[in-house]
Order: C-alpha cells, then sequence, then structure tokens
C-alpha cells in the first residue's frame, strides 16, 4: 500500500486534476477516503456560510481610514501657513536671513556692541597719517582705552606674570595708557616653569 | 418574459453575487441597479422574438461590474481597513449560547478569509461552490481556461479549508 496523500492532491483530485495512480489511491485507502470526504463537507459548510449567512456588516463600512480623513484638512493648512510665510516674506523686505551657525539675536547684540570708537580711532589715524610718528598709535590706544578696561588682557591665560612681562624689556612708561599691547612676533614669553 | 418577470426571477441571485464579491451590502445593491439598468436597455434592443440566456449573461455582466467597482480608486479608499464587524443579525434560537459564540466565531473567519481571496479567486469559488455552475460554465462565463478555473479553485480552497483547519 502506498503512502497516503496530501491534502494539496486531495484538493487537486477534488477538482478533477491529479493522477490515475493518486485516483486509484483514493478508491483504496480508507484514511484517504475519510479525508476526500472531509474536505467535501469543510468546502461545502464553507459555501453555505457563504450563501446562507449574512455577511458581517461593518459598523463604519462608508468611514474612510484615518489618514484619508485628515488628509484634505492637512493639505489646507498647510498651504495656508506656506501663503502666510510667502507674503510676510513679500512685504517685509527688510526681513534678515538668521546668521549660519549662531544664534540671529545674538549677531544684532553683536553688531550694537561694535565699538563707535573704531570710527573715532579711523579719523584719527587719517588726521595722522601724513606724520608716521607713534603718537597716532598713542591716541589709538588712548581711543581704544576708553571702551576696552584693562581685564581684556588676561595675564593668567596667556601664561604670564607681571614679572615676566617686565623681563621682557617692556617699561613702565612705554607710551600706552593703562594697557600694554604685546607684540606676539618680536616677543617670545616663556611661561614660567 | 417580461423584463418584471426577469426582475423578479433573477435580482435576488445578481444581489447575492454581487454582495459576495464586494462584500458590502450598500455596494451591492448599487451594482445590481445598474446591471439591472442595462438589462431594462438591453431588453429594449434586442428582438422580442430572439430568445436569449439571461442568466449566464447577467452573471457575466455582474462579475464585471463588480470587477469596475472593485478597480477604482476611490473604492479602495473609501473602504477602510478600519472596519469593525457587526454581529450576526439573526441569530439561531435553537442553539446553545456556546455554539453560538462558536458558529458567529466561524462565520467571521471565513468571511474574512473569503475576503482575503484574490477578485479572481473570489469570482471562481462563488460561481462555482454557491451558485453552483460547473467548471466549464465557469470559464465560458469569466472567458478563461478551464485550467485556469481549477487552479483559481484549488488556491481558493486551500486557502479557506487552512481558516477552517485553525479553528479546528
Amino acid at each position: 500500500m502506498s503512502r497516503c496523500l496530501r491534502d494539496r492532491t486531495l484538493l487537486l483530485l477534488y477538482y478533477g486534476g491529479g493522477t490515475k495512480a493518486k485516483q486509484t489511491h483514493l478508491t483504496e485507502c480508507e484514511t484517504c477516503a475519510i479525508r476526500y470526504r472531509q474536505l467535501g463537507r469543510d468546502l461545502e459548510s464553507i459555501s453555505q456560510v457563504l450563501r446562507e449567512k449574512p455577511a458581517p456588516q461593518t459598523v463604519s463600512h462608508r468611514s474612510r481610514p484615518a489618514f484619508a480623513r485628515w488628509l484634505p484638512a492637512s493639505a489646507a493648512l498647510a498651504l495656508a501657513l506656506l501663503l502666510v510665510w510667502v507674503s510676510v516674506r513679500m512685504w517685509n523686505p527688510s526681513a534678515r536671513p538668521p546668521v549660519r551657525g549662531t544664534n540671529n539675536g545674538e549677531a544684532w547684540s553683536l553688531m550694537d556692541e561694535f565699538p563707535s570708537s573704531l570710527f573715532l580711532l579711523n579719523e584719527a589715524i587719517i588726521g595722522d597719517l601724513g606724520t608716521g610718528s607713534a603718537r597716532s598709535y598713542n591716541l589709538a590706544a588712548a581711543v581704544l582705552e576708553a571702551d576696552r578696561p584693562c581685564e581684556w588682557y588676561d595675564l593668567p591665560a596667556m601664561g604670564m606674570t607681571e614679572s615676566s612681562i617686565e623681563d621682557s624689556g617692556i617699561s613702565e612708561t612705554t607710551p600706552f595708557a593703562t594697557c600694554i599691547e604685546v607684540n606676539p612676533v618680536a616677543i617670545t614669553l616663556k611661561p614660567k616653569a | 418574459m417580461s423584463y418584471e418577470a426577469l426582475y423578479a426571477a433573477h435580482h435576488g441571485e445578481v444581489l447575492r453575487l454581487c454582495r459576495l464579491l464586494l462584500a458590502n451590502h450598500h455596494d451591492a445593491e448599487e451594482i445590481a441597479q445598474e446591471v439591472f439598468l442595462k438589462v431594462y436597455q438591453q431588453f429594449q434592443n434586442m428582438n422580442q422574438n430572439e430568445l436569449m440566456m439571461w442568466r449566464p449573461w447577467l452573471i457575466r455582466v455582474s462579475v464585471n461590474a463588480c470587477r469596475d467597482r472593485r478597480r477604482s480608486g476611490w473604492w479602495k479608499l473609501w473602504r477602510g481597513a478600519n472596519e469593525e464587524y457587526q454581529e450576526a443579525k439573526f441569530p439561531n434560537p435553537s442553539s446553545t449560547p456556546e455554539e453560538l459564540v462558536l458558529s458567529r466565531e466561524t462565520e467571521r473567519r471565513i468571511w474574512r478569509a473569503f475576503e482575503k481571496l484574490s477578485a479572481r479567486q473570489r469570482e471562481v469559488f462563488v460561481l462555482h461552490h454557491v451558485d453552483g455552475w460547473s467548471i466549464d460554465e465557469v470559464a465560458e462565463m469569466l472567458g478563461i481556461a478551464t485550467g485556469s478555473v481549477k487552479r483559481y479553485l484549488f488556491r481558493a480552497a486551500r486557502h479557506l479549508r487552512r481558516i477552517l483547519g485553525d479553528r479546528q
């Protein structure tokens, strides 16, 4: 006796397919014959449900999926926002684009802090251009000094002390009012060990 | 045969077929109305002495109309995936509550599995198993080969049986 038929083969036989040998097996094997009859009953019960029982009505068969319901509203809102933005841009040309890498407000406060003394300095230099003397530099230092106190030079952070400045040959009579301008090229300062 | 007699004889069958193919009662009613409008037009145009096999013609027109409805893009959108099933409206009073729950559950599973069949599998299964047409007749009505009908039937039946198998 050959092996029993698979479900797939039984189904093929049910719809008139399968080989002659399989059909013969079906008539000889009691187990397969029972399974074949069960298959027929299953299909008949399925057909009966489809034929006689009403299809389960859906509660909200006319309702669209959530994304379909919200799609028009979202599109309208996005369009309205876009129109508002475009109109603001068109009617307010003074709107400045933000500076890349910084906060917009930060950039403008920086501009406000820009020392007006620099313009004074510029005028002083132009006025003294012909002489070439150190007077203009003194004047420049004095003008700058008005805006920038000496804390500007953070000596400990630069690895310098008061004595190292003295060692560097800069005397107290250096014609800078209170601040010291250190020329990084001319003077090499070594931090204390 | 008058139009009224034709309507009375076949409207129920057409409605059931549309309901099975669309799985929606309201759409099925609409399509059945469309089909009988076509019947009416055909009825007026044809020669009164002409004999016509109305039943296969009605089935073919209904299947095509349902297919057109399913293909329409809005229909897919309209029929949301978030639908819930209602309870059966006509419970069998002779059943015990347990049997009732089980049979309801089985019916629901069968319907759900049936709705997952492809359009062609559904058409073929309904015409052969529910309406009782032979495989050759189904092939002729749908305009496909007999082998194709068997293949669709095989796949549909295997899918539906798997659902029943899970239940057991």
